[in-house]
């Protein structure tokens, strides 16, 4: 398998084995243990085969970490784990984050580990610790890991690949390799893909009039190393200043990480302590890849151009790397934690993450919330209102891959309501094979399809053409997967927050979600006409994708234009309008589940309102009796994510149907 | 009897004036050379801000931002017949109103929707700012150059 993905093995956790006996033959079975009980209720986090060894992450009462802040650390490591094999307790954040505040609302300084000799059974010193009263949760540290072979085809000038290039193709940038990158602009071009479709790409070629991004946007690449020595990201990387003019081995900026210039590796394995690292047996450059779609440096005459790498003046996005991932090893879920408050207290405003736990791994919501606790905190640490720090921004924004393994529901984090989980689509504008689709799957980018493109390999170019790492295939390579499709919408979302801070527009984070999942262009029509796509060796039905692969394809240039204003709708006063909701929900906009409308009484009594409106197949029904404006907010379902926007309704005596003042 | 007689008497002498009055202004006021040339507007109930140019061929470009945004353009044919204006945009829509026009001095001109409804717009004379026209939004059938594409 070619696309790759990010998969953590997961075996039955505790609390479902504990239901699974009970549910078989409970005669025949042993009752369970008190100890088994105890981890039964405390259980977060399921036991993964990939779980770390010698190793747990626990909870502790607020009584208990108020002792260990006092200095009394061993004291209460003792009274905790005396007859227990624990070798060490200590703080399960290396480093504590720099909100305070926020960090205890959170509950972050009550997580611990424990360490043990790997040679015991994990299991066994979970249950023992679960009996201790202080303690209020247990949690597996789950070790992701790359579960496909994460494989990258090399870009090599042959004379075949070189025939292969878009014709057509417009990128306003003098980066040589940029006529195959489709993703940016879709000629239609039958050498990628006999299907392809002219347009079925991100929108950025007009976007890029308006903004090709701003430095002051950092975009935090939580994912396998971004190699920051690469000609065409050099330039694009965030750099802390102090540690780069300070002294090695020193905190030079005392953000208590010690030589973090670019970013930080959170994996601990290596004994790389901290140091970025992508030179390891078996790095597949996904980071790098992941860095490049965003923020290549665009105009340097060198290889691809990105998304929002700037018009050539080095002034596009930053791009910080937090490294999760090293060779075949992972930063499991204390590090995944640790590093969205990093990325949270270093300045990004958006973590891209093209990771998560398989589909059906969690049920809901709340099993997510109960399983992966200190996870889901920090994510609501890197969201949290007193973390944000650009002025176009009141919280930040975090952007996961849906998942690869062509199930009908997004992976989690991205699943969370308070995530954007993005869908994979070919060049000809249609779900890839391996896409997620369905719950918790917001939106859909490009992220490749190999299957519809060329046979010959050194001919297909219909995967993403983007960065990579010259020790493992070569300077840029092609990849696929929704891993490639969420740094498109990282990407997307990096312009929009540039452009809303050169307009001097500032969005919560609900509001600006809300702009991103509405600036789509409909696909659902595409789908339905389309009967099978090939998939592998394959072939299969496209009918199950139809409305959900989220709102729509992300359009670079309708998220600008929504920041610009607040779309309004004219209508004629004294008699019911009835008003397509297309233009403010996208083109997805009749699929939509919409929830309320959402006015005041002053709105109301300027608009004469005759009755409450209401929508209907998505079409909102109104009557205005009174000439006045007044905004209205109109709420919808996306894939389990509210969201909202705001219209303001302009009832004159004057209506013409193309919305002309005249 | 008598009285009702001096009331039709006066009533028609009433409209007679009105009449003759109407006549003069058509005859005095070459409405087209006064439509010609770029207008503003900027409506007090509403959150907009219109430009409007009429051309002396009987085109017509409107710019027009509601709601904040950026100005959305459009364009179309006019005609006039006395001091009533009628429209129809290049997408084949006629304008929602047919108008009549006042001219309180060269460079203000009133049109008065002749629909039913009260609306009232007071255009003064100006030039659509270059930025505007730049960076405005095509509408539909619409072919300026200059404009990026309806979203």
């Amino acid at each position: 398998m070619r696309h790759c993905r990010f998969i953590i093995a997961v075996i039955t956790s505790v609390m479902t084995a504990a239901s699974c006996i009970s549910e078989i033959d409970t005669s025949s079975v042993p009752e369970p243990s008190e100890s088994e009980l105890a981890l039964a209720t405390k259980s977060a986090g399921r036991m993964s085969a990939d779980h770390q060894k010698g190793f747990l992450l626990i909870y502790v009462d607020e009584q208990t970490v108020a002792r260990i802040e006092k200095g009394e650390i061993d004291r209460v490591a003792y009274e905790l784990f005396s007859g227990m094999e624990i070798r060490g307790f200590e703080p399960a954040l290396s480093h504590m984050p720099k909100n305070k505040e926020v960090a205890r609302e959170l509950g972050l300084h009550r997580w611990f580990t424990i360490t043990f000799d790997e040679s015991i059974p994990v299991r066994r010193i979970a249950q023992e610790v679960a009996m201790r009263p202080e303690i209020c949760l247990v949690q597996f540290n789950n070790l992701a890991k790359p579960a496909s072979d994460c494989k990258s085809i090399p870009f090599r000038p042959q004379p075949k690949l070189m025939a292969a290039a878009q014709e057509g193709a417009t990128i306003p940038f003098d980066d040589p390799m940029n006529s195959y990158q489709w993703n940016l602009n879709n000629t239609g071009d039958k050498k990628v893909a006999a299907t392809a479709r002219a347009g079925a790409d991100v929108g950025v070629m007009d976007a890029w009039k308006l903004t090709t991004g701003t430095p002051d946007v950092i975009v935090a690449i939580c994912d396998a190393p971004v190699k920051y020595t690469h000609p065409d990201l050099e330039a694009a990387m965030w750099v802390n200043e102090a540690e780069l003019n300070g002294v090695k081995g020193v905190d030079d900026d005392g953000n208590d990480y010690i030589d973090d210039i670019y970013g930080y590796n959170f994996y601990k394995g290596s004994g790389s302590h901290g140091a970025i690292n992508w030179e390891s047996a078996g790095e597949t450059g996904h980071g790098t890849h992941v860095a490049g779609i965003i923020g290549a440096v665009n105009g340097n005459g060198l290889g691809v151009s990105s998304i929002a790498g700037g018009s050539g003046n080095g002034d596009g996005v930053r791009l910080m790397t937090c490294q999760l991932f090293e060779g075949a090893g992972s930063a499991g879920d204390a590090g995944m934690a640790e590093a969205l408050m990093y990325a949270a207290d270093n300045g990004a405003c958006i973590a891209q993450c093209s990771y998560g736990y398989p589909a059906y791994t969690f049920e809901n919501d709340k099993s997510f919330m109960d399983n992966a606790p200190l996870e889901y905190r920090a994510i609501n640490y890197f969201i949290h209102p007193k973390n944000a720090k650009h002025p176009a921004l009141e919280s930040n924004i975090i952007i996961f891959a849906a998942g690869n393994e062509s199930a009908s529901e997004s992976d989690y984090p991205g699943a969370l309501p308070v995530c954007v989980s993005v869908t994979g689509l070919g060049a000809d504008y249609l779900p890839a094979g391996y896409t997620n689709y369905g719950k918790g799957c917001n939106l859909a980018a490009p992220g490749g399809d190999l299957w519809i493109g060329s046979y010959k390999e050194e001919e297909n170019i219909s995967q993403i053409l983007s960065t990579c790492i010259s020790e493992v295939a070569s300077d840029y390579a092609w990849m696929q997967g929704t891993s490639m499709a969420c740094p498109h919408v990282s990407g997307v979302a990096a312009l929009g927050v540039s452009y809303a801070g050169k307009l001097g527009k500032r969005f919560t984070r609900e509001e600006f979600t809300s702009l991103l999942l509405t600036s789509v262009n409909d696909i659902n029509q595409l789908i339905a006409e389309a009967d099978l796509k090939p998939f592998k060796d394959l072939s299969f039905s496209l009918r199950p994708y139809r409305t959900r692969m989220g709102t729509g394809a992300i359009d670079a240039w309708k998220l600008l234009m929504q920041i610009e204003g607040t779309p309004s709708v004219m209508i004629k006063s004294g008699t019911t309008s009835s008003i397509s909701l297309e233009d403010f929900f996208g083109e997805s906009y009749d699929d939509l589940t919409y929830l309320s409308v959402e006015i005041d009484d002053d709105a109301k009594k300027t608009l004469g309102l005759a009755s409450s409106p209401r929508i209907e197949k998505g079409v909102l029904n109104i009557a205005c009796m009174k000439n006045g404006s007044a905004k209205i907010r109109v709420y919808a379902n996306v894939g389990g994510t509210e969201i909202s926007r705001e219209l303001s309704i302009i009832s004159r005596g004057v209506y013409s149907e193309n919305g002309g003042w005249f | 009897m008598v009285l009702m007689k001096r009331t039709l008497f006066i009533l028609t002498a009433l409209m007679m004036l009105a009449a003759i009055s109407c006549k003069k202004e058509d005859k005095n006021i070459d409405y087209k050379a006064k439509l010609a040339g770029e207008w503003h507007y900027v409506p007090e109930d509403f959150e907009a801000d219109i430009y409007a140019v009429f051309e002396v061929n009987g085109g017509f470009e409107l710019y027009q931002q509601i709601g904040g945004g950026r100005h959305k353009h459009y364009s179309g044919t006019w005609s006039s017949e006395n001091s009533t204006l009628s429209g129809t945009y290049s997408d084949g829509s006629a304008w929602g109103s047919k108008y009549s026009m006042t001219f309180t001095d060269d460079n203000t001109m009133v049109l008065t929707a002749l629909n039913g409804s009260a609306d009232v717009s007071t255009y003064v004379r100006e030039d659509v700012p270059d930025e505007v026209k730049d960076s405005c939004v095509e509408v539909k059938s619409t072919a300026a150059a200059d404009c990026a594409p309806a979203f």
